[in-house]
């Protein structure tokens, strides 16, 4: 719980520039997910508590952005965290190729949840177009924007918690 | 026997994220009742000037950064204008003779309806929505500014969408663009309806146009103000392309706004609209034979 107070403007720094600066840069119909990437990576990097609460936060502050359904960025992220809890004990230890292999399935993870809420919200959802056009242009932005943000996420993890001197 | 204590599972990485899936699916409950408007709200107030901030440096870098590139093309595009300006110069002696006449044929039809003004507030574009499915931009006006859900938005290039979220200090507007946008249109020459929807790709296309109707490019599509979403009237695109099959029933077509919807920075919204109420329409009891 100690990266909380940096959590919390952190990732409202992130939402903002998501909303501000990248939804500008589009690849083909995809897009980078600065939140996404930086809960996954901070995920992957800290294999303690505080990786669900910033996916909960993440979320939130995503969804208070959005026009979409309120909880829908929530529930991709939190859930995406389950997952990732659940893989626990599997890799000795984060590393690179982990987090950029988490970046092609979290993305896809992320959009399968987003997109399932859509539907559920009433939205005709065309998931042929939507898979095509948006995820995979997008999976290959985060698979890119991973390579910096998982350094970063690991930086910051050393600076709040050393890890100990064996 | 063990007693269910809610903090060591709250303890666990595992249980957290349980917990908080829960939450999550709570949150999206919760939303879809409305019954999170006041936080969310409370969440956005000190967001937006926060917003406003980084949407005016960005733009600032990125002027700064475009202008030198841009100088030729600024060349070739004033050139363009100077020649525009001198048809629009003749054009504008015609138009002039023409609001003449128009002004007897609208006060003769003031007569007959007296439909209000328009009301206009403008608005600062602040931010796009963050979510790639989806397109909404936030406004920087909200219930504080008069604003209310449904309410038309416009720029002076045509129709932009429409407000659905209000918070005191900001607005959360539905692009035409968006996948779920549908806007009942008329087609200006022909007077053919039609619906304009938007695409997952955010770009728009006529439909339900009969494959009678003599559909050209560049015809204006405008608002027919049917369903009573938006007022008449307002420009919505032009047709691009057309594709008709012999058996179908209607013909589509691709349609350019002249919105750059990534490039908007300032709107107006109509504020003295008023959607019909039709709910006490259906009410209404059918007559005996």
């Amino acid at each position: 719980m100690r990266s909380l107070p940096i959590a919390i403007p952190l990732l409202a720094l992130a939402a903002m520039l998501q909303a501000a600066v990248l939804t500008h840069v589009r690849f083909l119909g995809g897009g980078f997910d600065l939140v996404l990437v930086l809960v996954l990576a901070w995920n992957l990097v800290r294999r303690n508590i505080d990786g669900p609460l910033w996916a909960l936060i993440g979320g939130l502050l995503a969804d208070t952005l959005s026009g979409g359904p309120f909880g829908a960025s929530t529930l991709g992220l939190t859930l995406l965290s389950l997952t990732i809890s659940l893989t626990e004990g599997r890799f000795y230890q984060a590393n690179m190729l982990v987090a950029l292999l988490a970046s092609l399935i979290g993305t896809i993870f992320y959009h399968l949840i987003y997109l399932s809420v859509l539907a559920l919200a009433g939205r005709a959802v065309n998931l042929a177009d939507a898979l095509t056009l948006v995820t995979l242009p997008s999976t290959i932005l985060n698979f890119l924007l991973m390579l910096p943000v998982y350094q970063a996420a690991k930086w910051l993890s050393w600076q709040i918690a050393p890890p100990p001197v064996k | 026997m063990r007693r269910f204590n809610i903090w060591s599972l709250l303890a666990d990485r595992r249980g957290l994220a349980v917990t908080l899936v829960v939450l999550s699916i709570a949150v999206l409950v919760l939303g879809a009742r409305g019954w999170l408007g006041p936080l969310e709200g409370t969440v956005l107030a000190p967001l937006i000037p926060a917003q406003t901030f980084i949407t005016r440096i960005v733009g600032a870098v990125s002027n700064a950064f475009n202008a030198p590139s841009d100088l030729e093309a600024l060349r070739a595009r004033n050139a363009e204008l100077e020649k525009q300006l001198a048809d629009l110069a003749a054009e504008n002696v015609q138009l002039q003779e023409a609001r003449a006449q128009l002004a007897i044929v609208s006060a003769l039809l003031d007569y007959a309806s007296s439909s209000p003004e328009r009301r206009y507030v403008t608005a600062d574009v602040v931010s796009r929505d963050p979510s790639l499915f989806l397109r909404y931009v936030l406004l920087n006006k909200g219930s504080r500014d008069g604003l209310v859900r449904g309410m038309p938005v416009v720029t002076d290039k045509g129709l932009v969408g429409q407000i659905t979220e209000v918070t005191p200090n900001a607005s959360k507007v539905l692009l035409i663009t968006d996948a779920t946008s549908a806007v009942a249109v008329r087609l200006q020459t022909s007077r053919a309806e039609g619906m304009v929807t938007g695409q997952q790709s955010g770009e728009l296309r006529l439909n339900f146009i009969s494959v009678d109707v003599d559909l050209k490019p560049d015809e204006i599509i405008l608002t027919s103000g049917l369903g009573g979403q938006f007022p008449t009237g307002l420009v919505v695109g032009r047709v691009v392309s057309t594709r008709k099959r012999t058996f179908d029933v209607f013909q589509e077509a691709d349609v350019q706004s002249a919105i750059d919807f990534d490039q908007l920075e300032t709107v107006l919204i109509i504020t003295n609209f008023e959607p019909p109420q039709l709910g006490p329409l259906l009410g209404t009891p059918t007559p005996a034979p």
